[in-house]
């Protein structure tokens, strides 16, 4: 397959991705979004890779996964933080700031 | 093969992303962010990428989502349902999400569609949206991808590279 085929695949996976950070209320489902686009960018990375012929686009590929993965961790904790001060669950609600 | 492996995979990892956003229940949305994951590594695979589509599966679907599926256990489910407008700006959302999508696959278009860059006055010709309804000169290559103009010094080396190390595919 063309490397076209894999950035239109990308593109789309980056949109619902999007879409979802945009839209949904959950601060769950917007981490959840957020691993969506950098996954997009991953195949990307990973497209332009084959297209050069060579590895350098998979180790940017694998320092992306690094960074998702730190930042699940820190938003999963705030997440969690969130809750057990019994604050409601929803990026709508959550408006102000208290030191 | 690698074509039939390549569009069952795309549409899985396709429609397992709609249905991260599409599910009400957050942990159906993590079981179809790992169905998503495992058919992005089925495409990692097909781009020869052991390797990478190896981490993904480890550490993405074994180890991450673990964790989310802990964390969406132990919050809970809120029960609220798929879109309760409080605002209007879901809607601009949808609507900008729209324009992005248009953008982003109209730009791989029109890179396919465009002749490539060698000489000045190239250079200052500028992409138009007139180049998506042109034929795409070189099948197979990497001018096919990024679009170099066929026979022009880039294309040569590419064509030379790719014959011995098969860029263009299975």
């Amino acid at each position: 397959m063309a490397i076209g085929w894999y950035l239109a695949v990308s593109a789309l996976i980056f949109c619902v991705g999007a879409a979802g950070v945009l839209v949904k209320r959950n601060p769950l489902v917007i981490l959840l979004c957020l691993e969506l686009m950098l996954n997009a960018g991953n195949l990307a990375l990973v497209g332009f890779a084959r297209m050069w012929g060579n590895g350098d686009g998979q180790v940017f590929a694998l320092i992306v996964m690094v960074v998702a993965a730190c930042e699940v961790t820190v938003g999963l904790g705030l997440i969690v933080a969130l809750h057990r001060r019994r604050l409601p669950i929803d990026v709508d609600e959550m408006r102000e700031l208290r030191g | 093969m690698a074509d039939v492996l390549f569009f069952i995979a795309g549409i899985g990892a396709i429609s397992g992303a709609i249905g991260v956003i599409a599910a009400r229940n957050p942990f159906y949305s993590v079981l179809a962010l790992v169905f998503h994951l495992l058919s992005l590594a089925a495409l990692f695979l097909l781009l020869r990428a052991q390797f990478v589509a190896a981490a993904q599966v480890v550490v993405y679907a074994g180890a991450v989502m673990v964790l989310y599926v802990f964390v969406v256990a132990y919050v809970g489910d809120q029960e609220r349902p798929l879109y309760a407008p409080t605002s209007n700006l879901g809607a601009v959302g949808v609507l900008f999400t729209g324009a992005l999508a248009v953008e982003a696959v109209g730009a791989v278009i029109l890179a396919r569609r465009r002749r490539g860059i060698d000489t000045e006055a190239d250079e200052r010709r500028t992409l138009s949206v007139g180049d998506l309804f042109r034929r795409p000169p070189g099948i197979g290559t990497r001018a096919e991808s990024v679009g170099t103009r066929p026979g022009g010094r880039e294309e040569a080396a590419v064509g030379a590279k790719s014959a011995d190390r098969d860029l263009g595919g299975w």
